[in-house]
Order: structure tokens, then sequence, then C-alpha cells
């Protein structure tokens, strides 16, 4: 065993010595290509946060003064308060409807026997599978269809379509580890299936629930595709009213917001790395 | 055993809200948006129909042509780009053996993946505006006599699309190429290939599957995307998704339904057109099925 590798280190060595071009020119490129690409993901937020505190109507880069001007614009801002305030009610009404409709469905399907289950598990996952626009106009459509006017209740609905398969499946995944001993042994001991949910599985599942309840509320806030067809015309969600504040005219006022709202997200983030693993998030197929 | 199948038919129950919720809302919603593209609607009411008369006019318009062609392409375009982009990172990833260098790298992959698109659009516009950094430097460097226009043209909508959506296709990748065995890229330089061959010749087939899927996550992301085109394109930008909105804003209901569905359709055909000639490529990843 010792001398093959011996003879491999040589190997090594003898070919570190005179590594051909193409491996120096190869590599440099890897390097070079990796790093651009590292360099533009971050760019755009970071210029976002440095022009914020820059001041005067025009947006310019690099950023000129140190101020705090812009952030107190925004307290003056028609509109803002309505629009943060809408945002948040709905995406903790969709937080609060996906984990009373997704906890439930990834129990049954880990712990249920029924006939179909993978189609269930596939039907259940696949509003991920159809753009955010067609979701949005979909819903609008129905909702006229049968002539139902529910104000937030439309934009809510919607989102819990979107949401609700990540949190189905953030949860399922941690379910799938659940010890099922532990549920029989307190059933024997006399638990009722209540108290099997409270002190046995929900303990167990906090991570997917905090996790994906952080995710499915950063899905919900910042969602525009499906918003800007079920959302209110008047006094709309943030998105909505931060995208019409920037279609007709690029306004400095955007950048004290996106800052915050870039803050929410690496809190989020932060949060949800440490509680489910990023494939659950990007649902890769 | 009689007591065993009850208590898990009761623990199947879980799943009916779930099932019922997405039938109401997500199905039936469904069916309505296939109904209307059957219709057809003048500012919000239904003129005639149902009948095909909608798709008929769609197809002979050689404007929709034009513009599903735009959108394929750009979306072919920005997918391109992903991967040329997006494998290096992936690849150096796995070799970086420094844990916080690792977590940083991680970071700055899934932070714009959990960042709105708008509020990135917002960044690029500002990089990318007549006052912006791009302008600025290509001036100071002599590239550039006076700033040009980037933004509001099919160029920012490229560039915006592709930070986007690279953070998707690095994640799939990251997770294929830490699951390729390393012994055979040691195996080739061993061999007497030079580390670029194995790389080329070892590594990027292997890792096909993982390329392949982050191609089609980038793809129908790309495809159907509206927060970035619209924002950094303007709103004429002619794109489908764009287009949509604007028919629905004019309350061309029809026509939107109808346009949608298409969308829908020619994405999931242009996908499994994609699996289709990917598993003919690599026909050795059915072995080990």
């Amino acid at each position: 065993m010792a001398a093959p590798a011996r003879l491999n280190q040589t190997l090594a060595k003898a070919q570190r010595v005179r590594p051909p071009l193409s491996d120096i020119l190869g590599g440099a490129l890897l390097v070079g290509l990796a790093v651009f690409a590292l360099f533009a993901l971050l760019l755009p937020m970071a210029v976002i946060v440095l022009v914020s505190f820059d001041s005067g109507p025009i947006l310019r880069f690099p950023p000129q003064t140190f101020s705090f001007e812009r952030y107190l614009e925004i307290l003056d801002l028609v509109g803002f308060v309505e629009a943060i305030t809408l945002s948040l009610q709905v995406a903790f009404l969709v937080v609060f409807f996906d984990l009373l409709l997704g906890i439930p469905a990834a129990i049954s399907l880990v712990r249920g026997q029924f006939p179909g289950k993978s189609f269930i598990i596939g039907f259940l996952q696949s509003p991920m599978m159809i753009p955010g626009i067609v979701i949005g106009i979909s819903i609008l459509f129905f909702l006229s269809y049968v002539k139902v006017n529910v104000s937030i209740f439309l934009m809510t609905l919607s989102h819990v379509v979107i949401t609700l398969p990540f949190m189905v499946r953030i949860t399922y995944a941690r379910m799938v580890s659940a010890d099922q001993t532990l549920e029989e042994a307190a059933q024997d001991l006399g638990a009722n299936r209540w108290q099997v949910f409270r002190h046995i599985l929900l303990p167990h599942l906090m991570p997917a629930i905090v996790g994906g309840s952080a995710f499915a509320f950063l899905l919900s806030f910042d969602n525009l595709p499906t918003s800007i067809f079920t959302a209110p015309v008047v006094d709309p969600p943030l998105p909505v009213y931060l995208f019409r504040l920037l279609l007709y005219n690029i306004n400095p006022i955007v950048s004290p917001i996106a800052t915050l709202q870039i803050l929410i997200t690496f809190v989020v983030l932060f949060i949800a790395l440490r509680t489910v693993g990023t494939k659950e998030l990007v649902g890769g197929r | 055993m009689a007591k065993k199948s009850s208590l898990n038919l009761r623990s199947s129950l879980g799943i009916l809200p779930a099932v019922f919720f997405l039938l109401v809302f997500f199905i039936a919603p469904f069916i309505v948006l296939e109904y209307y593209s059957l219709l057809t609607i003048v500012e919000g009411n239904i003129v005639s129909g149902p009948s095909l008369s909608e798709y008929a006019r769609l197809l002979k318009d050689p404007f929709n042509y034009y513009l599903f062609y735009r959108t394929i392409s750009l979306s072919i375009l920005v997918t391109l780009l992903c991967v040329l982009f997006g494998y290096p990172v992936a690849y150096l990833f796995n070799k970086i053996r420094s844990v916080v260098l690792r977590s940083v790298v991680l970071a700055i992959v899934v932070a714009p993946l959990l960042t709105s698109s708008l509020v990135l659009s917002f960044g690029w516009i500002v990089i990318l505006g007549k006052q912006g950094m791009v302008n600025d430097v290509l001036v100071k460097l002599g590239f550039l006599q006076e700033p040009v226009q980037i933004l509001f043209t099919v160029k920012a909508v490229i560039i915006g699309l592709t930070q986007v959506m690279l953070p998707f296709m690095i994640v799939p990748l990251i997770s294929t190429l830490s699951a390729l065995p390393r012994d055979l890229e040691d195996a080739a330089v061993d061999l007497g290939a030079s580390k670029w061959q194995s790389f080329w010749q070892i590594t990027i087939p292997q890792s096909i599957p993982g390329i392949a899927a982050g191609m089609s996550l980038v793809f129908v992301l790309t495809y159907t995307a509206f927060t970035v085109p619209t924002l950094m394109g303007g709103s004429a930008m002619q794109i489908v998704s764009v287009y949509i909105w604007n028919n629905v804003r004019q309350l061309v209901w029809g026509t939107a339904a109808a346009v949608a569905s298409l969308l829908l359709l020619s994405s999931l055909a242009i996908i499994v057109a994609f699996n289709w000639i990917v598993r003919r490529l690599t026909p050795w990843q059915h072995l080990h099925a």
C-alpha cells in the first residue's frame, strides 16, 4: 500500500514541476469566471445599501455624501405605511394557512397509508411548476367568474397556493426522520392523538416549521408576479407599490426601502439556513 | 390488526384539507383560465365564445411568433450565460477547504435567491443607469466618449436575468458535483492526463445531469419571468409575460388567458424535449438505474 502512494506522490511532484500551459490558462479562466460571477451576484445589493446613504434627487454611483436623508423621506411617502401594513398582514395570514394545511398533510404523507400516495405528493408540489403570473391571472379570473369579491383574501389565497408546496416539502423532509416507536410508546402509555402531536411530533418538526414559516413569509412578502394581478388596486402591498414607483421614473426613495428589505432577507436567510437545507429552498428537480 | 388499519385511515385524513384547498384554488382557477381562453372578451365583457377563435387569431398574427421567438431566444441566452458563470463557481466551491470561505461563498450564492427580484432589479437600475457605475467606469477608462443607454434595452434585461437566475444554476450543480467520486479525476491525472483534460473529459461529462437540471430550472424561470424584464426593459418590453400583463391591464382577458395557456404549454413542451435530448446524450446514466 505504501509503495503506490509514494509513486503517486512522485508522479504528482513530477507534474507539479512543469504544469502544461493548458492547466494554467484553464485554471485562470475558471477562477476568473467564478470571481466575476460572485462579484456580480453581490454587486446589486452592495450598491443599494451604499446608495441609500447618499442624498439629493439623483441616483448616482459612487455616492457622494453620507446622510440618513433618504431614510427620513420614507416617513413622508404617501401610502407607504398602508403598503407595508398590508404586506405584513397578508404574509402572516399566509404562514398561518400554510401551517394549518401543510403540517397535517406532511404527517399524513409519512404516517398514513392510502392509494395514490406518490400521485398526491406530486399534486401537492405541482403549483411550483406553474409560473407565478399564470397562478395570479387564473385566480383573478376564477374569482371574477364565481363573482366573489373578497379584497385581501384574493391575494392571500394566491400566496397560499404558491407557498404551500414549499411548506409541505420542508415539513415532509423533516417528518420522514421522525421515530415512529416514540409515538407508539406514548400511545401505549395512554397519550391521546393530540398529546402525541403536541409532545412528540411538534418538537421534532419545530426546525422545519420555523424554517418553512420564515421562507413562506419571505415568498409572500416579496411576491410581485402574482400580486400584480391579485392585489387590491387601491392601497397595494409593498412590492406592487414599489413596482409602480419604479415603473415610470427611477425614484431614489426606493433605495432605503430596498436596504431594509435586504436586511429582512439576511435575517430570514440566517434562520432558514440554520433550520433547513438549501436544497428544500431552491426546489431543484 | 383492525385497530391498526383504522388508525392508518385516521392518520391519512390530514391530507384532505391541503388537497381540497388546491383543488378549489389551484385546479378550478386553472379550468376557468382555459375556459376564458376560449372566449373573446373586450373591456371585461364577454363578446363571443366559447370557441377556438382566440387561438386561431393568435396563430395567424406574425407578431405572436416574433414575441415567443424573442422570449425563447432570450431565455436560451440567459441559460447559457448561467452555465458559463455558474459552473466555475460550483466546481471551485467543492475544491475550497476553508470552512469560513465556503460559508462566505454559499451566503453570496444564496442571498440573491431569497432577495426579491424587484430589489435586485433596482440595484441594476442604479448600476446601469446613465449616472451609474458601468457608464462611469467606461467613460473614465476612455472606452466611451459619453454615457450610453444600457437601461431599458434588452442588454439590461439579459444582465439582470442572468444575475437573478445564477443561484438556481449554482445550487443544483454544487450538490451534483459534490456527489461525484473524486478518484476518477485523480486516476485520469495519474494516467498522464493534464488537469485541464481531466476537467474537460472526466468532470464535465459526469456532471451533465446536474447541468441539465440547472438549465431546465433556469430556462423555465427566465421564460416566465416578469419583474426583471418589466423594470429593466420598460413596460413596452416585448416579452410574453409583459404582453400578458398589458392585456390584463387593458381588460382583454380572452387574449391574456390564451397567451398564458400557450406560455405554460410551450414551457412544458420545451422542458420535455430538452430532457429527452439530455437522456439521449448521456446513455450511461441509465446503467445506474
